[in-house]
């Protein structure tokens, strides 16, 4: 946070989201006092199970939540903007040329009835507003289009443009989203699992693209996993994410070292045990996310934390500033540099 | 090449259908109790009479022979003798006559159910859970639960007798005057169309609400498109596919529609003929209506699965 906030190479600075859903029988809390920032041609990993909040929280970021949602922030500013109440159109207007996801399901992301090249013709117009060299860029947009996925690694594109999405692999369609998003060279990138569907050879490929994207590109990158090598070999820092909540926010290096939330160190301990394959049994955490609609009236992680104690259970902890680190639990209470 | 193979297949699926439905026909008619002699010389026709009759018309043939020369002058374009209701005219004569006010009053209920149900539709999902949406789906409810017979009288008493601007009765051939088969058309055509316009409706509205949530509409949205292209090219366009399917498959109730219709409003078509020749035992005259309505329905399902095919590709290629 100190660092973060000198210069303004700061991409996205958000602060108190807060974001759920109304439910026919009534409102449905899912994600709550959310921080982050991340910084030009940073990666900023979000790692949590299923059903932590990392997606709605990615989607939250881009106004793309269903219509039956409801977020609040105190402070969401992107670039030099100040988007916290921005109205809806002028936020569309951001999305793609500003910022643009990866999603996970590749084939879900392509408009069945259309060819390939009509969504890169389209992604070509909509960029023509950004600038001159833009607009002139789409009128050709088919040797745009063919020579951005020759950078992600399809050779064949001039073919590709001709098919339905139908008639292409899980990984292939990946790589022509990633052309896509590329199309628009936005300044902040969401990855919302984006190998979690594809085969082992083509997940590491594409993987490798990120990472080789990642070197050129002066973006800002937001990757949401829950596979922690894949965090440890990607992201610069990474937010832990448990039941709505970011648990603990470092950099990645420094959390692989020296997790401090018990939740992140449970993590850590299965990912280490599955990497060693050892013949024992896998160390697990013991039970289960809690439902959000029925958290534990402290700590979210208390019911499962070896660490437990009493206040715990009656406490929901704030996010503790420690240096370089922050954590949402008690025992670094008196490790608090920020003082709250 | 895969849209030639899948158009010839169709239509060979199509003619083995039109086979086996004449077969039916032909042993529907025979299954009817009563006598076309009779029905044409009256109750006390002396049985001498009726042996000719019976002979002169080819019905003291046995079954399986009457069936051959039906189904080869069919072949041949020779859709028999009217033997009743207009005896001794051949029955291709009738139908061309009636044929264009059937046609005429099928597509055109068929158009405004579908222009209703776009309509409807659309605003019932685009504005889901609001007024607009329930006075739409209400409205649908309503059009799928009047009989159309009964809307039929409804609509004469309030357009022709009350308002007196649309004819309660009688027909101008579209072959006459195709305005004056227009506003006499209308009443019938709505009375038709309101049953399938409520169906089409509810199918379109579920279809859209089915579609928005799919994920290639967030991710149109990830592209910052505009709200209006995102739903033109994306939610319309795929919820296009199970609505288009769905009006094939309601095309038969158009048939029983305008068998009814037609004699409420004095239509002189080939379902108010249907209707006459079944009374008057004429066999030529009601088989040949029934396949005529059979090769309608299964080419309105043809051209169906034609759009349906250009739709999705996902079927051709």
């Amino acid at each position: 946070m100190t660092e973060a906030t000198n210069g303004n190479d700061v991409a996205l600075r958000i602060r108190g989201l807060n974001a759920g859903f109304r439910m026919s029988d009534g409102y449905l809390p899912i994600i709550e006092d959310v921080s982050l920032e991340v910084r030009k041609g940073e990666v900023l990993g979000i790692i949590g199970e299923s059903g932590s909040g990392k997606t709605v929280t990615g989607m939250a970021i881009l106004h793309l939540l269903p219509e039956n949602a409801e977020t609040k922030w105190e402070t969401f500013d992107f670039l030099d903007l100040d988007v916290t109440g921005m109205d809806e159109e002028a936020f569309r207007d951001l999305r793609g040329n500003r910022m643009a996801v990866v999603f996970q399901d590749p084939t879900g992301a392509f408009n069945p009835a259309k060819k390939v090249g009509w969504h890169f013709h389209q992604v070509f117009e909509r960029t023509a507003v950004k600038s001159p060299d833009h607009a002139q860029r789409a009128k050709g947009w088919r040797d745009a289009a063919i020579d951005l996925m020759r950078d992600v690694g399809i050779a064949h594109g001039e073919n590709v443009l001709g098919q339905y999405p139908h008639q292409l692999s899980g990984g292939m369609l990946q790589r022509a989203l990633i052309a896509l998003v590329l199309a628009f060279e936005p300044d902040l990138i969401l990855a919302d699992e984006p190998t979690t569907n594809l085969d082992n050879i083509v997940e590491r490929q594409i993987l490798n693209l990120f990472r080789d994207l990642q070197k050129r590109l002066d973006s800002a990158f937001v990757f949401i996993t829950h596979d922690m090598t894949i965090a440890a070999a990607l992201c610069d820092r990474i937010a832990v994410m448990y039941a709505g909540r970011i648990v603990e926010l470092g950099k990645t290096k420094e959390i692989f070292d020296d997790p401090k939330h018990p939740y992140t160190q449970g993590l850590l301990a299965t990912a280490l045990a599955l990497e060693e394959k050892s013949g024992e049994r896998l160390q697990e955490i013991p039970g289960e996310l809690p439902h959000p609609g029925n958290l534990p009236p402290g700590c979210v992680f208390a019911p499962r934390c070896p660490h437990v104690f009493k206040r715990c259970e009656a406490e929901r902890p704030p996010l503790f500033h420690l240096p370089g680190r922050e954590v949402r639990c008690l025992l670094y209470e008196d490790d608090d540099v920020a003082g709250r | 090449m895969g849209f030639i193979w899948y158009l010839i297949i169709r239509l060979g699926g199509a003619l083995v259908t039109i086979a086996i439905g004449a077969v039916f026909v032909f042993i529907l008619m025979q299954l009817i109790p009563g006598d076309p002699a009779i029905a044409a010389l009256g109750e006390n026709a002396t049985d001498e009479n009726v042996a000719a009759f019976r002979r002169v018309h080819g019905l003291d043939q046995p079954l399986p022979v009457q069936f051959w020369i039906w189904l080869t002058g069919i072949v041949q374009g020779d859709f028999g003798t009217s033997i009743t209701l207009a005896q001794g005219y051949p029955v291709w004569d009738l139908m061309v006559q009636r044929l264009p006010n059937t046609l005429f009053i099928a597509v055109y209920a068929l158009l405004i159910a579908v222009v209703i149900a776009f309509f409807a539709g659309s605003i019932a999902a685009l504005r889901q859970g609001k007024m607009s949406d329930t006075a739409a789906t209400s409205a649908s409810v309503l059009g799928i639960s009047m009989p159309d017979f009964w809307l039929s009288y409804v609509l004469i008493l309030v357009f022709s007798l009350g308002l007196g601007v649309l004819p309660a009765f009688g027909f101008t051939s579209p072959m006459v005057s195709f305005s004056g088969a227009l506003v006499n058309g209308a009443l019938p055509a709505f009375a038709i169309a309101a049953p399938m316009a409520g169906v089409f409706a509810r199918i379109l509205r579920a279809a859209l609400l089915e579609t928005k949530r799919r994920d290639y509409v967030t991710a149109a949205r990830s592209f910052g498109f505009r709200d209006t292209f995102v739903y033109m090219h994306y939610i319309f366009r795929n919820a296009l596919i199970p609505f288009v399917t769905v009006i094939g498959v309601q095309v038969r109730y158009l048939v029983g529609g305008t068998v009814i219709i037609e004699r409420i409003f004095g239509i002189a078509g080939l379902g108010s003929m249907m209707v006459d020749g079944a009374f008057g035992r004429d066999y030529a005259v009601v088989q040949a209506c029934m396949l005529a309505f059979l090769v309608f329905v299964l080419g309105v399902n043809l051209i169906v699965d034609i759009i349906c095919a250009f739709l999705d590709p996902r079927r051709t290629h």
